[in-house]
């Protein structure tokens, strides 16, 4: 039964009709809003491609229903970033941390796992991780094997 | 023009054609051709007359002094644009970051009635984007440069060539100081093409190099820190409609009848899989092609799979999900087990009686029919005996299964199909003149000839355009055309409905993707040596090694070589990394036998090397231990041995030590830290020489690698820092198959569908990985470029198959350890 929902994402109130709200929230931001900066990897919370902060925290957009996030707010790679064209949130401080970090050691090779990359090492942050006391909180998987730069890069957040 | 990236984020159509060329705009332009010179010509010259050679791509210095270069290889994580701007950068004398890279599509155009290709090199694979390129990029910045100098001597009147710099996109005439910039020069420039013919790029002492050799940033990485590089599946188009895609779960499965368009769902349109034979316009219509597409038991035109079309993702995965096709299963589908392929493999491996003249390794038995046995290299003959009579016999066999290529974006591609009009497709593709040809093939198949016609015998195909995005990962499965054509397929079908044409988004889920895949082959090697002697000092007095794998080739319907005069006898890719080994070995025979499986195969990052180098660096291992030598050692004597012989392999024989002993040394080898234990191996792939030692601590049940140091000898590195990278990450690609990566097969059906049951490291398994490279004292046009991209994989397994033998007493012969 399609239903109107209003979800909060990257800092401003959004209404959205779906079919229904068991809904994945991955697909809400990637094929009703336009934010694909969220990618899909697995479906199954393997991957860690699909990573969004739900309340500052770290969560998978492919397991969140619509039900799940109302009320809640949703911050994606873009409103990490601050280039949401629907948002006037500036970027994240630590995620520019992170980022400025993921520049110097050239970290992304395809870059398909970088944004969920991102938002988990900016989770961990905001829940009190430095260091390589990061890592343990970013299972996600690369194909590519930047792994070894990615444990460059959070030495010194 | 935006100069600040020279990757744009969002996808480009753009071709390295005649359509591009006639748009690209006031100034300089130069084709560059395939494998050769850079090509200069006028704009008039090309649009107006015969015109030859295989253009690659276009390097243009516009009047508003901005250096592009539309190229169509796929940039998918392995760093090749920033390698390819900096061959121009060097030459043309510019800063890097002032080189645009415009991605090409492809195109296949003609001069009247004279066929000739444009972009034939749109296609990116065998770790061959930069070295392929290379030269003819530096010919052509070459030529490009003089041409400006040459505009430069027309203002000035003083036509000595040492009274001119160029730097910085500048030409300054020395005795008075005037400088003028490359855009002021360019239109003036473009007249010039006469006076450069055949003007080539210098060999240059490696010293002299200013960009190339150097690292530099990577244009594309920004984009791809905020969420905003545009991948395949990112594809967004106005009205657009979702599909994801459900194959019958059994190989060679089809429809038995199609099914209903679920409630709610916009269609459920069956989708075929077709073979298309046709004299090939890039061939100049002189030899017919066959683009193959069906894999194992499938049929040409039988439909295999339904593409469920909705109004989003989730909506079109839960009807398909839901849905329960009936469909049709071959003949031999339950045949399709891993037990199997291995009863199969295994009695090939001892197989004399195969289809040959020549005699293979042991007696047997009967065979299965259309295994072939190819003789690589040596004959039976000469080297049983030299084994036979040696004091000691080794004889052993390795097994490796079936690998799915598990890039992190699944298969995706994107159809804005106006019947009649144009189609134009954007997708993760690293086959962009293959994906042109599909595309006009298969809309001509549709009955779509409007957009697909043939005239005169001559295919337009300007109607079609193949845009590609940034490749999130391809490792080689996006080789592959066939999600290409179930996107055309369901764009066609959708504009049939009542609503009309609209965009079409199609997507394969991760379950689809891990059971669809077509997979490295399995294979089952035979190794067996004589040697004599004990201790590091050993010699091997002969070597017969059998692979027994599928071959991709032959499965595409390659007829496989069997004239050693015209190449590599059998499949070529198949025993990379077995033959031309320049290990003394006395007498060797390697032969090659096709393994008559039905599984879809294809090119896995290092494809035949991935297999062959694990059985001979670990048969290598199993030799030392037998003999009571060091590993390292012993290999070190065999290639001192073909050294000092001056035999035909001398050279790559100090090639391969040097790479060894850089390895050897970097990982400190013989001396790991406690607890620890050590393995090493050396082999080549793409012309370039890989070699590695692991340090690792294990248990019967585990393995923790703690640290992998790598030389590479690839004659030259363009960006150090990439090439670095993808070492790296090769060790977590061979990581992740040499622990865990195989897929399971029961009845026809592939059992791992997702990271659940299919296991990948995570950045907390990672080791410390070291890399040492070789870099040329003078760059030369006779050495030869190697590979870098697909290097960094073969090397792991059989070191760490050693380390993990020391460390337990373990020998694994079957890979992978743990899956």
């Amino acid at each position: 039964m399609a239903t109107t929902v209003t979800l909060n994402i990257n800092g401003v109130n959004r209404s959205v009709t779906v079919t229904d709200v068991n809904m994945k929230l991955l697909w809400v931001l990637r094929d009703m809003l336009g934010l694909t900066g969220t990618k899909y990897g697995c479906g199954i919370q393997q991957c860690s491609a699909c990573a969004v902060l739900l309340d500052g925290q770290n969560d998978y957009a492919c397991a969140l229903a619509v039900s799940d996030v109302i009320g809640k707010k949703v911050t994606t790679i873009e409103g990490l970033a601050g280039v949401d064209p629907s948002s006037k949130v500036a970027a994240d401080a630590n995620y520019v941390k992170a980022a400025a970090a993921w520049q110097q050691y050239q970290v992304p090779q395809c870059g398909y796992c970088q944004s969920g990359m991102l938002v988990r090492c900016v989770g961990a942050m905001k829940a009190g991780h430095h260091g390589s006391q990061i890592l343990p909180e970013m299972p996600n998987i690369c194909a590519c094997g930047t792994y070894a730069r990615i444990k460059q890069a959070v030495t010194n957040l | 023009m935006n100069n600040s990236s020279k990757t744009p984020d969002a996808p480009a159509v753009s071709d390295p054609s005649r359509r591009d060329f006639l748009k690209s705009g006031a100034g300089l332009t130069v084709a560059v051709a395939l494998g050769g010179v850079g090509l200069s010509v006028s704009k008039s010259a090309e649009a107006s007359a015969a015109y030859p050679g295989l253009v690659t791509s276009w390097l243009n210095v516009s009047t508003a002094n901005v250096v592009s270069l539309t190229i169509g290889t796929t940039e998918m994580g392995q760093g090749s644009r920033s390698g390819l701007a900096q061959i121009i950068a060097e030459d043309l004398c510019v800063d890097i970051n002032s080189v645009v890279l415009l991605q090409g599509g492809a195109t296949i155009a003609y001069t009247g009635s004279n066929a000739v290709s444009r972009g034939y090199a749109t296609s990116t694979g065998g770790s061959g984007a930069v070295r392929n390129n290379f030269w003819a990029l530096r010919d052509a910045a070459t030529q490009a440069r003089e041409m400006l100098v040459l505009a430069a001597m027309d203002l000035t009147g003083d036509t000595l060539r040492a009274n001119y710099t160029t730097v910085n996109a500048v030409v300054t005439y020395t005795p008075t100081g005037a400088k003028y910039t490359y855009g002021q020069l360019a239109d003036a420039a473009s007249t010039k093409a006469a006076l450069v013919t055949g003007l080539t790029a210098p060999d240059t002492p490696f010293s002299a190099l200013s960009v190339i050799g150097k690292s530099v940033p990577r244009a594309d990485i920004p984009p791809k820190l905020t969420g905003k590089a545009v991948y395949g599946v990112d594809v967004v188009l106005k009205n657009m409609v979702f599909a994801v895609v459900k194959h019958c779960p059994t190989f060679g499965g089809s429809l038995s009848a199609v099914p209903a368009t679920p409630k709610g769902a916009i269609a459920a349109v069956p989708l075929a899989v077709y073979d298309f034979t046709f004299p090939d316009p890039t061939k100049n219509y002189t030899a017919s092609t066959l683009l193959k597409l069906t894999r194992g038991l499938e049929v040409s035109g039988s439909q295999t799979a339904v593409a469920v079309v909705a109004a989003d993702t989730w909506n079109a995965i839960n009807y398909a999900n839901a849905l329960a096709p009936a469909w049709k299963l071959p003949a031999g589908a339950t045949s399709l087990n891993d037990a199997q392929f291995l009863a199969d493999g295994n009695a090939l491996i001892s197989q004399t009686t195969l289809p040959s003249t020549q005699p293979g390794i042991v007696t047997g038995t009967s065979v299965t029919p259309s295994a072939t046995l190819y003789t690589v290299a040596g004959s039976y003959a000469a080297t049983e005996p030299a084994v036979a009579s040696a004091g000691q016999v080794v004889d052993v066999v390795y097994t490796l299964p079936y690998v799915a290529h598990a890039a992190m974006e699944v298969l995706s591609c994107t159809v804005d199909y106006k019947p009649g009009v144009s189609c134009t497709i954007y997708a993760s593709t690293q086959v962009q003149q293959n994906a042109l040809k599909l595309v006009f093939l298969l809309l001509r198949q549709l009955g779509d000839t409007t957009i697909a016609p043939i005239t005169n015998g001559v295919w337009d195909t300007s109607r079609i355009q193949i845009s590609t995005t940034f490749l999130g990962g391809a490792l080689g499965r996006k080789l592959e055309v066939d999600f290409i054509s179930q996107a055309v397929q369901t764009a066609v079908a959708v504009s049939k409905l009542a609503a009309g044409p609209r965009p079409v988004k199609l997507m394969w889920t991760r379950e689809q993707d891990f059971t669809h895949d077509q997979y490295r082959p399995m294979a089952v090697v035979r190794a067996r040596a004589g040697v004599n002697g004990s201790g590091n000092t050993a010699t091997i007095a002969g070597l017969e090694y059998r692979v027994v794998s599928p071959s991709i080739a032959q499965q595409r319907g390659s007829v496989l070589n069997t004239n050693a005069a015209a190449g590599v006898v059998g499949d070529s890719q198949g025993s990379e990394g077995a033959r031309d080994l320049p290990y003394a070995m006395g007498s060797q025979l390697i032969e090659y036998v096709t393994h008559p499986s039905q599984i879809p195969l294809g090119y896995w990052r290092s494809v035949g090397a991935s297999i062959n180098v694990f059985a001979v660096e670990s048969f290598m291992d199993e030799l030392a231990v037998a003999v009571g030598a060091d590993p390292y050692q012993f290999r070190r004597n065999q290639l001192l041995s073909t050294i000092s012989s001056g035999a035909a392999n001398a050279a790559m024989a100090q090639r391969w030590l040097a790479v060894l002993d850089s390895a050897a040394t970097l990982g400190s080898w013989g001396k790991p830290a406690a607890g620890n234990f050590q393995g090493i191996a050396v082999g080549a792939a793409f012309n370039s020489i890989i070699a590695m030692v692991v340090e690792l601590s294990a248990t019967a049940t585990s393995i923790t690698v703690k640290k992998v140091s790598v030389a590479l000898d690839s004659y030259l590195v363009v960006n150090p820092d990439s090439a670095i990278a993808q070492m790296q990450g090769g060790v977590v690609h061979a990581l992740n198959a040499t622990l865990y990566g195989r897929q399971t097969f029961v009845n026809g059906v592939a059992q791992r569908a997702n990271f659940n049951t299919y296991s990948m490291i995570r950045s907390s398994s990672m080791p410390d990985v070291q890399v040492v490279l070789t870099q040329p004292t003078t760059l030369a046009r006779s050495g030869v470029i190697g590979g870098v991209g697909e290097l960094g994989v073969p090397a792991l397994a059989p070191a760490i198959a050693h380390a993990f033998f020391k460390a337990t007493g373990k020998r694994v012969r079957s890979l992978p350890f743990f899956g």
